[in-house]
């Protein structure tokens, strides 16, 4: 029989976090992720669901939102209707299904423009000097009310209805939406013209939230990260509102370098200051880490999306197996992952997908050529199910630790981490660096000294 | 400018010579091995990535190949071969080849412990299925 020392801990570190606020929400991507996400909901806070998976999937959705029990937050995904066509279009050509219900919702200023074929653009929105008060209104108030709406949602389920019948109390579930979330634009900067177009819709949004809060997305490129002024202001320009999403294109925690990383801790520690919750749409473990710092939350896709670009597509379909490596805080892909675990072997976690190999090989001792047998067994039977089942236990799991450990000692693993695995970066290039785990700690590192936990 | 084109084909007519059956571009899981030989006689497999100059990129990738081939190579235009490390590809047990009109096995690697059976087995299939190169 095997151990379950493992599985122990993993069960005792779940029972004593029951009531605790993970930091982390996961964004839904396709629609099988739903049963996985109610599965495992005991791994994270809640989810985030782009409003135009919610419009074409609508009834599936609203049911898997009120079921879950869980709070959540829409994602307007408006932007997409202000960037370059083709990412609204099929390849086939056509608009795609999702964002073409979305523009019904949003109102026939919006939709009369895009549907004549070009995107939205600034003028739109203001020209001379004068906004376009009928737009911005009307556009605010579809994509608020949109959301708003699910609070109307009230739903039992069949259990529910059987014991409606047996003149049983039955429980009616509500969703916990979190917060309304405003329409948004890309901006490069402060100076673009987008900037206020977002800002002053926000503004007209805060006026139609009722007794909801509302949390507008701030999304901008990495650039603005590098300017202390900038993020000073664009903090002043929001802190009127009841909390922030922060969403900074193409920022990769793992392969950016520390400007950028020290930008967006001075961005989530000045919202902490004025006492303003802000997420972050997207991140990895550098996120999690702020959670030390004052980041209320934030969100990825399962295993994948832990950051985005403005102007990505979604991938759509088939996406590579991706394994989660614990020791280094990134995803690899299959094949790397095979060549780490074969040569570090003894660092599969203790999760319940990589329990049962690290058990025998804790148990059994292993030498260099049964390693590759190991790791080879355990690759064979893993799968993207597995693989997300073993992110989302890693990531809780981080988090716990995260939120227990002084953020020194967390310093300390990282540079720990990163000096036995240093050698990485010769054999493998930068698909296995672990530089980064350098650079967060040196970016966390002359923070610290004030922010001690 | 030469290609790796070039290096690859004079490389496959040196393997060919050496009693092994040749595929190009075999499918490794997410990748591709640019020369892949299976002895005619044994049966062990031997990859090989091809480079022009850039033995750093060549040897990561090398390394990734261990996990399929019973020996692994490196083949580098013969102007730049002196660039690469000699003793990283040692302790990797990773051979070298110079590559000019002929091939000059530089370092001869050593039988790798690091095979994955499914991933042998993957790739034979595929040169199987795949017919002669």
């Amino acid at each position: 029989m095997f151990s379950t020392t493992g599985l122990d801990e993993s069960m005792r570190l779940k029972a004593s976090s029951k009531n605790k606020s993970l930091p982390n929400f996961y964004r839904l991507g396709i629609a099988a992720e739903k049963k996985f996400l109610k599965e495992h909901s005991d791994l994270y806070e809640g989810v985030v669901v782009g409003a135009h998976f919610l419009a074409y999937f609508q009834t599936s959705t609203e049911n898997f939102l009120v079921s879950l029990e869980k709070p959540f937050f829409i994602d307007p995904m408006n932007y997409v209707f202000a960037r370059p066509m083709d990412l609204i279009i099929r390849e086939t050509g056509g608009m795609k299904g999702t964002f073409e219900k979305l523009l019904d919702l949003y109102g026939t200023e919006v939709k009369n423009i895009v549907e004549g074929g070009r995107s939205l653009v600034p003028s739109d929105f203001k020209t001379h000097g004068s906004w376009n008060t009928v737009l911005i209104d009307d556009f605010s108030r579809n994509v608020i009310e949109f959301q708003r709406k699910l609070l109307a949602l009230e739903r039992i389920t069949t259990l529910d209805e059987i014991m409606k019948l047996a003149e049983q109390p039955i429980k009616r579930r509500k969703p916990n939406l979190l917060f309304l979330v405003p329409p948004y634009f890309y901006a490069e900067g402060r100076s673009d013209e987008w900037y206020d177009i977002s800002l002053k819709i926000a503004k007209s949004s805060n006026q139609i939230k009722g007794n909801l809060n509302l949390y507008p997305i701030v999304c901008i490129s990495k650039q603005v990260l590098l300017s202390p002024e900038d993020i000073k202001r664009i903090v002043d320009d929001y802190k009127q509102f009841d909390g922030v999403v922060l969403w900074i294109s193409d920022l990769q925690d793992d392969t950016d370098g520390r400007s950028y990383l020290k930008g967006l801790v001075n961005f989530v520690t000045a919202f902490k200051q004025i006492g303003k919750p802000v997420y972050s749409l997207y991140g990895g473990y550098f996120f999690a880490l702020l959670s030390k710092l004052g980041l209320t939350g934030y969100s990825s896709s399962i295993c994948y999306g832990t950051s985005k670009h403005i102007d990505s597509r979604a991938a759509g379909g088939w996406i590579p197996l991706r394994y989660y490596i614990p020791t280094l805080r990134i995803k690899a892909s299959e094949i790397n992952a095979r060549a780490y675990y074969e040569a570090h072997i003894h660092e599969l976690c203790d999760c319940p997908i990589c329990f049962e190999i690290k058990d025998k090989v804790e148990r059994e001792g292993v030498d260099k050529s049964q390693a590759s047998i190991f790791v080879d067994n355990f690759f064979k039977k893993n799968d993207i199910d597995s693989s997300k089942r073993h992110f989302m236990e890693s990531r809780y799991k981080e988090l716990l630790e995260i939120e227990r450990t002084y953020l020194n000692d967390l310093i300390n693993r990282l540079m720990t981490d990163y000096k036995e695995h240093e050698i990485l970066a010769r054999d493998f290039g930068k698909d296995l660096d672990p530089s980064h785990l350098r650079r967060w700690a040196e970016s966390l590192s002359e923070l610290e000294s004030s922010h001690m936990h | 400018m030469v290609l790796e084109m070039a290096i690859s084909t004079v490389v496959e007519k040196f393997m060919l010579e050496q009693n092994f059956d040749v595929f190009r571009q075999v499918p490794l899981i997410t990748r591709r091995i640019d020369i892949l030989c299976v002895s005619r006689e044994s049966k062990d497999i031997v990859a090989i990535e091809v480079k022009v100059k850039n033995w750093k990129k060549a040897f990561q990738q090398a390394v990734i190949y261990r996990l399929c081939a019973d020996e692994v190579y490196v083949a580098l235009w013969h102007k730049y071969a002196h660039r690469a490390n000699l003793d990283l590809f040692e302790s990797r047990g990773i051979g070298l080849l110079k590559v000019n009109n002929s091939v000059e096995v530089t370092q001869p690697a050593r039988k790798n412990g690091m095979v994955q059976p499914s991933l042998k087995e993957g790739v034979k299939v595929y040169v199987l299925n795949n017919g002669f190169g």
